[in-house]
């Protein structure tokens, strides 16, 4: 079975971040394969080693998120499509799920497979939305996945459970982080992946009009950013275990009253 | 045009974080002079009406499932769609929950309706929607203006106090068929098999309290004390990302940014450290306890009470202190 997965260059949130003037500043930013989307194609690279198949990623981003694709390649993906948008951080997941539609309907497609969410906009609709709007039967929240037969079999975590299956293919997987550890790649397979193929793609190129067509208008802006709201300071103490039990229960009868 | 809340129950019982976005949906819909209905998806949606009374719903909107078909996106999605046009929506709001992630997308494209996902804020005007919601894995929140004909927003459970009037009057139940015949999809996704959560313990969206366990619980008898808590506490166990990857606790008791997001009125943290993605999930607990032997935890810095120590030495004592209180002799 063959693999798509659908990849985004997001901002490293482990890098320190703080506010300012309604902006989320870092001051040493790096940009990387969005840790949801790793995982995705960490998924399809272990199935086709062991089944066969092929595994392609598509993007969408600037010039400088083909830093992504490379990483994807020289995690083993066999080749890349890199559609360049250059303002690509104003586009939403309408607009984004709506680019994707017209290239994949433009190339054969089997497993399509995607991050749960972007580690930035912690949206999580893009692959739902390009489901729907390709007509592909979908699961997400994923744990899990094995091939049976022409189909894929995904575990699903649902709220109070988890949920088994069995999706056909041509089909769509957003994929939890919780479902492996995606491989750091060594010298050799980055070494090896520079002579894997890279197609760019333009707008106009999948039929699109220039920035921001009517087709792909994003409904969905960000004014500002802010802190979280601060919680009060936290009581701390660190002295003998009774002086503590103590502290703590009576905190849990009187204040919570949950006992 | 209306506003319609979808309602998330199980076997039979609302959810908590349903009623409170029922009361976001009545105060909407009053502010904007509009019509306030409801629809849940259910085995029998009869039994949920008297739930909603002196909820401000108008109208119930039932589409009859039985559970394991409203698991699947496509289904659950088509029932929430049929509702929506029925009730000429303008705007659905659901509980932000996995059941509603998943369709969330897909109900958007379908009412091409412009989707707002995970908000903890939002004002509905004749410009659109101008909301708050988390980004960069929760470290940040965003304040975002929305536009489009039609919306489609799930709220984050925890930001609003889920209040009933219960001499109101139960919503009358209209129930809505789906006609069955959706040929968009050539061939859909099967359930194959349901693995549930351990049944005989509290369910951790609708607990008030959690226990949670990190890396620090480090053995059995440590597990074993953690459940202890729960029990005498009548919690819910929740479970770092470190304990559900090793296989001490069940994918389903995982809490963060790829688990469950909870909001109970205490939430102990045992053993667990506070990364980011950890806190994503329960930072908007009333009451924040964190026990962990190392004081540099970044968890004592989102904690309301921090207890620096070792959890096994200083759970049996707790354990013993609160059972006393709770089952006096």
């Amino acid at each position: 079975m063959n693999f798509t997965v659908c990849i985004k260059q997001v901002p490293d949130v482990d890098v320190p971040a703080h506010i300012l003037n309604g902006e989320i500043v870092q001051k040493t930013p790096r940009l990387i394969l969005n840790v949801y989307d790793a995982t995705a194609l960490e998924e399809a690279l272990v199935i086709t080693e062991a089944e066969g198949g092929e595994v392609d990623v598509v993007l969408i981003g600037p010039e400088k998120a083909r830093e992504a694709i490379r990483k994807a390649l020289a995690m083993g993906a066999d080749r890349g499509t890199h559609i360049l948008v250059e303002h690509a951080e104003q586009l939403d997941a309408h607009a984004v799920s709506r680019i994707l539609a017209a290239y994949f309907r433009t190339v054969p497609h089997e497993a399509i497979l995607c991050g749960k969410q972007a580690q930035d906009t912690d949206s999580g609709l893009t692959g739902t939305m390009l489901a729907e709007l390709l007509s592909l039967p979908y699961v997400s929240n994923a744990v899990g996945i094995y091939i049976d037969g022409n189909e894929l079999v995904v575990t699903r975590q649902g709220d109070t459970s988890q949920e088994i299956v069995q999706l056909p293919v041509p089909g769509l997987v957003a994929c939890s982080n919780n479902m492996n550890d995606p491989r750091i790649p060594n010298l050799g397979s980055i070494m090896r992946s520079k002579r894997k193929p890279v197609t760019t793609l333009t707008l106009s190129d999948l039929g699109l009009e220039g920035d921001f067509g009517p087709e792909y208008t994003p409904r969905v802006q960000v004014t500002s950013y802010q802190d979280l709201p601060a919680r009060p300071p936290a009581t701390i103490w660190e002295e003998e275990t009774p002086a503590m039990v103590s502290n703590l229960t009576q905190v849990l009868v009187e204040d919570a009253r949950v006992i | 045009m209306s506003v319609l809340t979808v309602v998330l129950a199980q076997d039979g019982d609302v959810k908590r974080m349903s009623l409170e976005t029922l009361a976001r949906g009545r105060d909407v819909a009053q502010k904007a002079g509009t019509a306030h209905h409801a629809v849940v998806v259910d085995a029998d949606p009869a039994r949920i009406s008297g739930q909603l009374a002196g909820l401000g719903v108008s109208t119930l909107f039932g589409v009859t499932m039985p559970a394991g078909e409203a698991l699947l996106a496509r289904p659950f999605c088509e029932a929430i769609e049929a509702a929506a046009r029925k009730a000429d929506a303008q705007l659905v709001l659901m509980p932000s929950a996995e059941a509603t992630k998943e369709v969330l997308g897909a109900l958007a494209v379908r009412l091409d309706a412009t989707a707002v996902p995970d908000v903890s804020a939002f004002e509905w005007t004749s410009a659109g929607i101008e909301a708050v919601r988390p980004v960069m894995t929760a470290k940040f929140n965003s304040t975002i203006k929305a536009r489009g004909e039609r919306f489609v927003v799930t709220v984050r459970s925890g930001t609003v106090t889920a209040e009933s009037n219960a001499e109101g009057h139960p919503p009358d139940v209209v129930h809505v068929s789906l006609d069955g015949n959706d040929a968009s999809v050539a061939q859909d996704a099967r359930l194959k098999e349901l693995i549930s959560a351990i049944s005989d313990t509290v369910d951790l969206n609708e607990a008030r309290v959690v226990i949670a366990a990190g890396r620090g619980v480090e053995h059995e008898a440590a597990k074993q004390l953690i459940l202890d808590l729960a029990d005498v506490m009548g919690g819910a166990v929740g479970a770092s990302r470190g304990t559900v990857l090793s296989g001490m606790f069940p994918h389903t008791a995982l809490v963060g940014q790829t688990g469950r997001v909870v909001t109970p009125d205490v939430y102990v943290a045992i053993g667990i450290s506070g990364a980011v993605q950890h806190l994503a999930g329960m930072s908007g607990s009333k009451i924040i306890v964190a026990i962990n032997k190392d004081a540099n935890a970044p968890i004592f810095e989102h904690a309301t009470y921090g207890l620096v120590g070792d959890l096994n030495d200083i759970l049996p004592p707790l354990i013993d202190a609160l059972r006393r209180i709770a089952e006096p002799a």
